[in-house]
């Protein structure tokens, strides 16, 4: 409701409350001003009748000398005045039975004493009338008195009409009072609420607004004016806010770009360094405008003076040799015509005839339509790099030449050494067989001459010499391995270790061995060889574990690093990694020789065989915790999978 | 809107407020309402019995808490004997049996006049040649003693300069009137309704009706023991207040009233209607009854209408047979007796 409305509704309820409550009144106070006329008339009648007495009573007492007419006067005075005052009458006995009774009572008591009074005197005439006479007198005296009191009466109630209506007006007024007061309380508290409230509200909140609280709203539900104006200030607010936002985001904006601009110049610079440091520029081909952009360090590349600008394709040839401009000219064609990129490395020709390599990349950049619209790449220096490869490949060249002539030196003296030592083995064994056979004869033919410590010379001299040949076998397999063709079959490696350690067992049925080879340990190679390795391999293990009660010998492969590792391993004595770079050394051994005999060429062998077959092999060992052998052999077979097997009690 | 709400508020607190003072004053008036009053009133079947009826009809004596009982006779001469012999409490009687009780020595108490009438008549037989007061001369008038006819006839004789030596006043009880003027027993009947109204259709054409008009007017009395208005000051005034109420509705009610009376009186609405018109109800206590009485006494003592009555005996001072307490305390302005306070 707007406030117009509401002002029209106010002053229309109070309008309103004011008409009533003035009715109300003016009712009250006509009730006052007709009881006041009733009052008045019984004044005015109550006059009368004491007229009408005393003028009877003058007469009754003294019938001969008071005239009978100012009786009748009186009595028409009184009846005139009745009839006159009907209207007043009829509207006093309205509402009131009693006085109705009354005003009836008077009106017939004043016709019947002008009745009574015109019977008197009969007995002047006639005596027997005299108690008539007297008896109308007593009327008259009764109907007066009977007047008068029902006049009283009728006073008496115009007088309790009089107090009811000044009560009533009194209360009507007081009621008016109230009501005009009530009337100014609430137009009060009307204005209060409706006026002085929202503009305090507004007040209050444009103050807080001045003092920057631009998040205020008031959110008025009024649907007034000042819900309008309300709603106005709210919008204000909110531009207001927006454009204090606005302004805070383009400052922050300004600040950002200016963070960016330096972070850009930074970058820039940057980029120029890392240009400058790497020797690398870039450029930029718009195909459509020909506007070509280079960075600062192309221009440096090829020596230009940046004043003059990008040189213009295809001008951009005097810096090359002609060779080079002409694979580049032809890598920049096929990226202009298919899109194709390029990367492609190019002698420069400087015009200070500083020598220059440098690796030109270029790309193609499409539209939407798919056209080439721009070519744009780099251009790196690789001077230094070039001239550092020229000079690798001179080196290169010599360091072959110079492993070549050692090679062939090398092996020479190889093929020479190792000539020598089968020479020397193989021409050992004559003198070695005559040693032993004469020993042997000895002792046959003449061993009852001799006496017992002869027979120890002789024995050791024996056992020297069986050691000496094996020392010997030893050699001529040592150098074996590194002689003649190296073949490459197939050979089941699971196979032959089940045969060796079957045949160990064999030999020796007092060992407890339970050993456990894995099936289809396929491996590529000499097979001769490779039964060395495993005899070798097989025969330590073998021996090595002869003090262990419960011995134990595995042979596997496992696959490590995407190679094939054979493996033989064993719980027996083992061996301390401290001495582990003496394991393969000709004649080196880790025990002593009335511990475990031998005479320390096994793995020598082993390592020289695997080493021939281009694989590795490695040794780990434990004191007392046994040891493991693991080779490999290049473009070896499959992986086996494990199977256990019992030696035989 | 605010401004509803708070006139909603003031609404709310006048209605609460209204609210309590309906409940608070329902409840005295439950709180403050006695028990009701036992009364016994012996009635005359006359007009002057007709309020009464009216006021047993309607409900007005328990309305005022009263539990009536009342009792009916053909006369207020023998209701007031009724009342003195204590069958009833109150009787209702005009002011002749008053007079003559008086001059008896008993005692009662008026405490209210509660009608006046001037409905007496002397209704005569056409064919004994009456045809005015006079003719009465000689002839054989009936009248119930020691009634308000009797001084009635006194009243009609003598305002015509007769006196009731010049004919045969017949004592004749009220209810017998009809029938001894019908069969010519009389050739008058003084006598007041409804028995005169009986006595006109018994007669019919032959009947002659003679009134008084103004100059005698009869009291309708409401009369106790004398001790009966300080013993039960409350049913007196209950008994008051009833009054009250039926001649303020008898007023506007007249037909109704009317119906009423006749059924009360035992007679049919025909034979009452001449005397009830007569008839006007008014609760006061007014000089002229006072006057009156001292008029009948001095008729009753010189004509020795009652037996044992001296020649020239003094007045009683009948203001000792007033006792206007409780209509002083209803209407003060109706107790207009000079003298009494």
């Amino acid at each position: 409701m707007t406030l117009r409305t509401r002002a029209r509704l106010v002053a229309l309820v109070s309008g309103l409350v004011f008409l009533v409550l003035l009715g109300l009144f003016l009712y009250a106070y006509r009730g006052k001003l007709q009881t006041q006329r009733d009052l008045a008339l019984t004044e005015s009648l109550g006059f009368a009748i004491t007229q009408l007495r005393t003028a009877l009573f003058g007469y009754l007492v003294h019938p001969q000398t008071e005239p009978s007419d100012q009786v009748r006067a009186q009595f028409r005075v009184l009846t005139h005045l009745l009839q006159r005052a009907a209207p007043v009458i009829d509207a006093s006995i309205r509402d009131d039975d009693q006085t109705s009774y009354a005003w009836g009572a008077v009106r017939r008591l004043v016709g019947e004493s002008e009745a009574l009074f015109a019977d008197l005197g009969g007995a002047r005439t006639d005596p027997r009338l005299a108690e008539r006479d007297a008896r109308t007198v007593d009327l008259l005296l009764v109907d007066s008195h009977a007047m008068i009191l029902f006049v009283s009466q009728i006073r008496y109630r115009a007088g309790a009409r009089f107090l009811q209506a000044s009560s009533r007006e009194h209360l009507t007024l007081s009621v008016l009072l109230a009501g005009l007061a009530g009337l100014g309380l609430a137009l009060f508290l009307v204005f209060e609420r409706v006026i002085l409230e929202p503009v305090q509200q507004l007040h209050k909140a444009a103050v807080r607004v001045a003092g920057g609280d631009l998040g205020l709203r008031l959110a008025s539900r009024r649907r007034d004016e000042f819900g309008a104006m309300a709603r106005a200030f709210d919008g204000m607010l909110d531009r207001l806010q927006e454009t204090m936002v606005s302004r805070a985001r383009l400052e922050a904006e300004i600040a950002e770009r200016v963070r960016t601009e330096a972070a850009l110049k930074a970058s820039e610079a940057s980029l120029r360094d890392a240009q400058r440091l790497a020797s690398l520029g870039n450029w930029r081909w718009d195909l459509q405008t020909g506007e070509h952009t280079w960075s600062d360090e192309v221009f440096r590349l090829y020596n230009r003076d940046p004043r003059l600008g990008p040189a213009v394709y295809p001008h951009i040839r005097q810096y090359f040799t002609p060779a080079s401009w002409e694979r580049l000219a032809a890598a920049v064609e096929r990226a202009r015509t298919d899109g194709l990129p390029y990367e492609c490395e190019a002698e420069l020709v400087r015009p200070d005839g500083r020598p220059g390599w440098v690796v030109a990349r270029g790309e193609a950049t499409r539209d939407a339509a798919g056209t080439i619209v721009r070519l744009s790449g780099t251009v790196q220096e690789i001077t230094a790099s070039k001239l550092a490869e020229g000079q690798i490949q001179a080196l290169n060249a010599g360091l072959e030449l110079r492993v070549e002539q050692r090679t062939a030196e090398l092996q020479a003296a190889n093929r020479e050494l190792e000539s020598f030592a089968y020479a020397v083995s193989h021409d050992l064994r004559a003198p070695l067989r005559a040693l032993i056979g004469f020993s042997q004869a000895l002792v046959e033919d003449y061993g009852g001459r001799l006496d017992g410590e002869a027979h120890s010379f002789l024995d050791q001299i024996q056992g020297a010499s069986r050691r000496m040949g094996e020392l010997i076998d030893g050699i001529l397999t040592l150098s074996r391995t590194t002689r003649g063709e190296l073949r490459r079959d197939p050979v089941d490696l699971s196979t032959l270790a089940q045969e060796l350690l079957a045949q160990r067992a064999l030999a020796e049925p007092g060992r407890q061995v339970a050993w456990e080879v894995a099936p289809g340990l396929d491996a590529l190679g000499d097979a001769p060889m490779l039964e060395v390795v495993m005899v070798n391999l097989i025969d330590n293990a073998w021996k090595y574990t002869a003090r262990m009660p419960a011995a134990t010998i595995r042979v596997y492969a496992e696959e490590r690093a995407g190679e094939l590792w054979y493996g033989v391993a064993d719980n027996g004595a083992g061996f301390d990694m401290a001495y582990h770079a003496r394991l393969f050394q000709p004649f080196q051994r880790l025990h002593r020789q009335d511990e475990f005999p031998g005479i320390g060429i096994g793995l020598a062998t082993v390592q020289r065989i695997i080493h021939r077959h281009g694989g590795t092999i490695e040794a780990e060992g434990v004191p007392g915790g046994g040891a493991t052998f693991r080779f490999t052999l290049p473009a070896s077979g499959r992986r086996p999978e494990s199977q256990c097997k019992a030696t035989p009690s | 809107m605010t401004i509803s709400r708070s006139i909603l508020g003031v609404l709310a607190a006048i209605a609460a407020a209204a609210a309590m003072i309906a409940v608070i004053a329902a409840a005295r008036c439950q709180w403050a309402r006695p028990p009701p009053e036992p009364l016994v009133l012996a009635v005359a079947r006359s007009t002057f019995g007709g309020p009464l009826w009216v006021a047993q009809r309607q409900g007005f004596f328990a309305a005022e808490g009263l539990t009536a009982t009342v009792r009916p006779y053909p006369t207020g001469k023998l209701a007031l004997e009724a009342m003195l012999r204590g069958e009833a409490e109150v009787a209702t009687v005009a002011e002749t049996p008053l007079v003559l009780t008086s001059l008896a020595g008993i005692p009662f108490s008026v405490i209210a006049n509660y009608a006046s009438s001037t409905e007496h008549s002397l209704v005569a037989r056409a064919d004994r040649g009456i045809a005015a007061v006079t003719d009465l001369r000689g002839r054989r008038v009936g009248v119930a003693p020691g009634t308000s006819g009797q001084y009635f006839l006194h009243v009609l004789l003598s305002d015509e300069g007769l006196t009731e030596a010049e004919l045969t006043v017949v004592p004749l009880p009220a209810a017998e009137q009809a029938a001894a003027l019908a069969a010519g027993q009389v050739d008058a009947v003084a006598a007041f309704a409804p028995y005169s109204g009986q006595c006109r259709l018994a007669l019919a054409d032959n009947a002659r009706s003679f009134s008084t008009g103004i100059r005698y007017t009869g009291y309708g009395n409401l009369v106790t023991r004398r001790d009966f208005p300080d013993r039960r000051p409350e049913a007196t005034l209950r008994l008051l207040r009833a009054v009250d109420r039926t001649i303020s509705w008898m007023r506007t009610h007249p037909d109704e009233s009317l119906a009423i009376a006749a059924a009360g009186s035992g007679t049919d609405v025909a034979t009452l209607r001449d005397g009830w018109g007569s008839l006007t109800p008014n609760l006061g206590l007014d000089q002229g009854f006072i006057v009156l009485l001292q008029a009948e006494a001095r008729w009753a003592i010189a004509a020795q209408v009652a037996p044992g009555l001296a020649p020239g005996a003094a007045l009683p001072d009948f203001r000792d047979f007033i006792n206007a307490g409780a209509l002083a305390r209803l209407h003060p302005e109706s107790v207009t007796i000079v003298g009494k306070p």
